[in-house]
């Protein structure tokens, strides 16, 4: 049987008789070690939060001026929840969050799909090279997108130099047109949709295109062949995708501060970002916690989704072949489609950032204003302070970490997330599963900075036999790899999802042992999966700033925190030449990445 | 063991030599400042012969700083010492504090100086807990106003000031009354950074609001009636935000942006801002048009403190003095010295000392005894307007709520 619905806690229980409860079964013991390794890392981070929520904190005295720092109050609640500050606290940021996160997330799955569904089963003109392309926006930090979408839209409003709108048309856009929720949900879309994207693309690669030519026999148009097989075999993933890209976009900070500030639209993480950035974390951590129930609930939702209608195994012991569809001369339209896409979401940012790093004063894009300096040049004839970032040992040295730690991660969070998504599917409809797959995801809309603060605390001194790790390389492993782990356990579940216990099963009966029966049969199955989560891992690594900037020491700088300096030192060619250096590692990785992983399941088959 | 006490008795012998962090987790706070001679252990007569070679024997020091000009004061401190190495770290105000507090909490004592803005927190907040001490060389002492040194001492003074354009407004500034920007004349024409985040702009609204009554007084003087006030408020500067965000204010959360949208040549109808008053200086490196509202009522500056501090028992404490001192700028500076620049380099270095990286309009020392930089001569004597660290820690709260209240609505 090609379709298979698992009865896995019954097949798991008749096994354990089997056992005779002898051996306690590889997923226990994976599970066991597993949950508290996340308690540790995760659930007293969250713990933390939740008291600073309802103790006094310094910046309290204004209100609460007899109160001693550290009492317990509810004062932070009632504020946030009800009372004269509420609305403009929470309530009216909750509302702009929701619109704009549901407005981008539907958007980015249309996006996804439509751009998975073009590569993975149609004979669009320069696959590969589409399918390299389409990834390329989420390498970018977000903020580009939100600044391209300025450069092009801008009105009278902010001031300073004109958009491209005003020089085309002559007239200034509206505000709605440049400001607040459409330009926001918009530059979201156009950078998260390859959350969907990936997940979508790598279920629909496993699913066997046979089983829609059954349906074809069967006498199944083409919707009906699409609704009732493909719609539910890709469903898992869709859920992914969802909860993926709602939470992350709804967590954002960067679009909605540079889109949404000059019309006054806040949204939850700019209040949070505002709150924290005053240092009155009590309304902060408060703000931040209501988008980690959002996150619970969403996983909570998805999982009674997924649970009730079980998942579905595409990949059996027997071949998968899928077929491309001939789109015939309509394949160029679609590429031409693609290409526009691209235009947007890659040319135009990354043009503006090469424009921005060749020009010798910011914001002038004369011919004779252009310069190498700031790439190749020495410290001197254009900018007496900065050289070049060739020349840049600061930004060189930062981008060896940032590579180093970025691999690291990449190789921690893969080996986490499958092991994760192994005891999470066997033992599926436990409670133990369903905790464990929610503690990997709460890292997924944690706030960093908090993460990072708390993290000090929890590490500077020895921990049992660990030695303290505060101020090492492998302190920044760590938390990067804890924040960036719902990527590889939600791409590593998904993945494990579609694999039949039945291949697993042969092997056993035939006295292969479990290390062997993952490393052959799972591994390889689930390697195109996990590969995309440890990709999505790398990048987020590579970004990140607000997690490691507390726990970073000079010597570990990385690219993001050099970044971060000249934007406070506001040297706009250098944030330009870094964010491309940066773009251009992870463009090279990536392929890399493929190369390798290609070869690896090549070895395996 | 026996070799961590031996180091610890010969620190209270009151030997100044190197330590770690785990010799000053073990002192008494009272211990490390005999032993740093800080506080009231600072000796009357500072040795400073003495200080260097204990400096150059610890070799080492660590900062924390919200500027990102801190790794250059850091570069030019080991061109003059490179026998100590500084390791700075750029973390912006909020973030300096917060990697302060938690290791301290943790019993972590890694920091040796802490540079920030940030006067509530820095003055009410760290002072009292002992996780910094005021340091003053004893050669500065009568060169610097007291309220620059005592509490805390003021690493340099900088201001938030109105820029206009001379390029829409060549005859001369477009206002002289603060209040005509709540007029519909410069309706969606008037920027600032969003105070929310950026504690610096946050003090900047507090150090107004502290200064209500002036703004009253303005109001009178500018519309010959008293100001009337609207429901919930009672404060003159309060209600002019009130009416600026009615005036739809712009916000910004870029402070170098708003240097751009006034001073950007080529405009029509050019915005005033309120930006941080170093930017004047991209008017040469970047072509803007800009020009400071210094004669505004009821003032056009509104100065702040940046301070530098030794951080609560620092391992490095001789090194930590050094930094201080030589972010101060030399002993060698007069008023009539004559700085050419570069002022990174050569002699200009020599006397500037870690001023060099500030040495511009817009980041003044806080020193009456040196000399101002080109551009400045209105600096002195310019009416400023100073908000008190106790108003701002008593009123940050009120002000972050009233603002994030106002522009909500």
């Amino acid at each position: 049987m090609a379709l298979t619905e698992g009865n896995i806690t019954g097949i798991r229980s008749g096994r354990l008789r089997r056992l005779g409860g002898a051996l306690m079964s590889p997923e226990r013991v994976i599970a066991i070690i597993m949950a508290i390794g996340l308690a540790f890392l995760v659930l007293v981070p969250l713990l933390e939060l939740l008291r600073e929520t309802l103790t006094v904190q310094p910046y309290d005295k204004a209100y609460l001026p007899n109160a001693t720092e550290g009492d317990l109050t509810t004062f932070h609640y009632e504020r946030v929840f009800s009372g004269r500050m509420s609305a403009a606290l929470f309530y009216k940021p909750f509302i702009h969050s929701l619109i704009t996160a549901t407005g981008a997330t539907v958007f980015c799955l249309v996006l996804g799909a439509s751009l998975a569904w073009v590569v993975v089963r149609t004979n669009v003109p320069f696959r590969e090279a589409v399918n390299t392309m389409i990834v390329v926006p989420y390498m970018l930090p977000s903020w580009v997108m939100a600044l391209a979408w300025l450069t092009f839209f801008k009105n009278d409003r902010l001031g300073g130099s004109s958009g491209v709108f005003v020089y085309l048309f002559g007239v200034q856009p509206p505000d709605w047109l440049a400001f607040g929720a459409l330009p926001i949900i918009i530059c979201l879309a156009f950078h998260y949709y390859v959350y969907a994207y990936l997940i979508l693309s790598g279920a629909l690669s496993t699913v066997d295109s046979q089983l829609e030519e059954a349906g074809a026999i069967a006498g199944l148009s083409r919707l009906r062949q699409f609704l009732s097989i493909t719609a539910p075999l890709v469903l898992p993933a869709l859920g992914s995708a969802i909860v993926m890209t709602f939470i992350r976009v709804v967590g954002s900070f960067g679009t909605p501060a540079v889109l949404g500030m000059p019309v006054r639209y806040f949204t939850l993480p700019t209040q949070i970002y505002a709150a924290i950035g005053s240092r009155n974390v009590g309304d902060g951590y408060l703000l931040a916690l209501v988008l980690v129930l959002m996150a619970i609930l969403f996983i909570w939702i998805n999982q009674r989704m997924i649970g009730v209608r079980k998942s579905f195994v595409t990949m059996s012991g027997k071949g998968v072949r899928t077929k491309t569809i001939d789109l015939g001369p309509a394949r160029w339209l679609v590429l031409g489609l693609v290409v526009l896409l691209l235009a947007f979401t890659v040319i135009l940012p990354i043009g503006l950032l090469l424009l921005e790093s060749l020009s010798k004063t910011a914001g002038n894009y004369d011919l004779s204003n252009l310069t190498l300096h700031y790439w190749i040049g020495e410290r001197g004839d254009v900018d007496a302070i900065h050289p070049g970032v060739l020349h840049n040992p600061l930004i060189l040295g930062a981008a060896w970490n940032s590579i180093r730690l970025a691999f690291s991660v990449a190789i921690l969070t893969g080996v986490l997330g499958f092991l994760l998504g192994y005891v999470v599917v066997r033992t599926r409809g436990t409670f133990a599963s369903k905790s464990l797959e929610m503690s990997a995801f709460l890292p997924y809309i944690f706030p960093s900075v908090a993460f990072g603060a708390i993290y000090i605390g929890m590490f500077s001194r020895p921990i049992g036999p660990f030695p303290a790790l505060y101020g090492t390389f492998f302190l920044l492993v760590l938390i990067s790899s804890v924040k960036n782990l719902p990527y590889t356990s939600r791409t590593g579940i998904a993945a494990l999802l579609q694999i039949d216990k039945s291949l697993e099963e042969a092997a056993r009966t035939q006295g292969i042992g479990w290390f062997a029966r993952v490393r052959r049969i799972i591994i390889p199955l689930a390697s195109s999966g996990l590969v995309s989560g440890m990709l999505l891992s790398f990048i987020g690594t590579m970004r990140e700033l607000s997690l490691i900037i507390l726990l970073v020491t000079p010597s570990t700088a990385v690219l993001a925190s050099v970044i971060y300096t000249y934007q406070t030192d506001d040297v706009p060619q250098l944030i330009g030449a870094a964010t491309l250096l940066l773009v251009l590692l992870v463009i090279t990785f990536n392929i890399l990445f493929r190369l390798c992983f290609k070869n690896a399941k090549l070895g395996f088959a | 063991m026996r070799i961590k006490s031996a180091i610890l008795a010969g620190a209270l012998a009151l030997t100044p030599m190197a330590a770690f962090s785990e010799e000053t987790a073990e002192m008494s706070f009272d211990q490390w400042l005999q032993w740093a001679q800080l506080g009231e252990h600072q000796p009357a007569a500072e040795d400073w012969e003495q200080i260097i070679a204990a400096a150059k024997e610890e070799g080492s020091l660590t900062v924390y700083a919200s500027s990102s000009s801190i790794s250059k004061v850091a570069e030019d401190f080991m061109k003059i010492y490179p026998e100590i190495q500084v390791n700075a770290f750029d973390l912006g105000s909020e973030k300096t504090i917060e990697k302060l507090v938690r290791e301290h909490q943790a019993e972590l004592y890694n920091v040796d100086v802490v540079t920030t803005g940030g006067a509530a927190q820095m003055i009410y907040e760290m002072l009292p807990a002992e996780r910094i001490v005021n340091y003053v060389p004893r050669y500065l002492e009568d060169n610097i106003p007291t309220d620059l040194q005592s509490p805390l001492l003021t690493q340099m003074v900088e201001a938030t000031v109105l820029f206009y354009n001379t390029e829409a407004y060549p005859d001369g500034p477009p206002i002289s009354n603060i209040w005509e920007l709540t007029e519909p004349e410069w309706t969606k024409r008037v920027g600032m950074k969003s105070p929310l985040g950026s504690l610096t702009t946050l003090a900047l609204i507090a150090n107004l609001v502290e200064h209500g009554p002036a703004f009253e007084e303005a109001y009178e003087a500018y519309a010959g009636k008293p100001l009337e006030f609207s429901d919930g408020i009672d404060n003159g500067a309060y209600e002019f935000f009130h009416r600026l965000i009615q005036n739809d204010l712009v916000i910004f959360s870029s402070g170098s942006k708003l240097a751009a949208a006034s001073g950007l040549p080529g405009q029509e109808r050019p915005q005033i801002s309120f930006s941080s008053m170093h930017y004047i200086n991209k008017n040469k490196s970047d072509g803007y048009q800009n020009a400071i509202l210094y004669d505004l009522e009821p003032a056009g500056v509104y100065a702040y403190s940046t301070y530098t501090s030794i951080a609560g028992r620092a391992p490095k404490p001789n090194a930590a003095k050094l930094f201080v001192a030589f972010q101060l700028g030399s002993d060698n500076l007069t008023p009539d010295t004559k700085i050419a620049a570069p002022f990174r380099e050569g002699e200009s270095l020599e006397l500037l000392h870690g001023m060099g990286a500030y040495y511009k309009v817009g980041t003044f020392s806080p020193r009456n005894d040196v000399p101002i930089p080109e551009g400045a001569d209105q600096w002195p004597s310019v009416k400023k307007l100073w908000g008190s660290p106790e108003f701002q820690r008593d009123n940050v709260a009120l002000v972050a709520d009233f603002w994030v209240y106002e522009t909500s609505q």
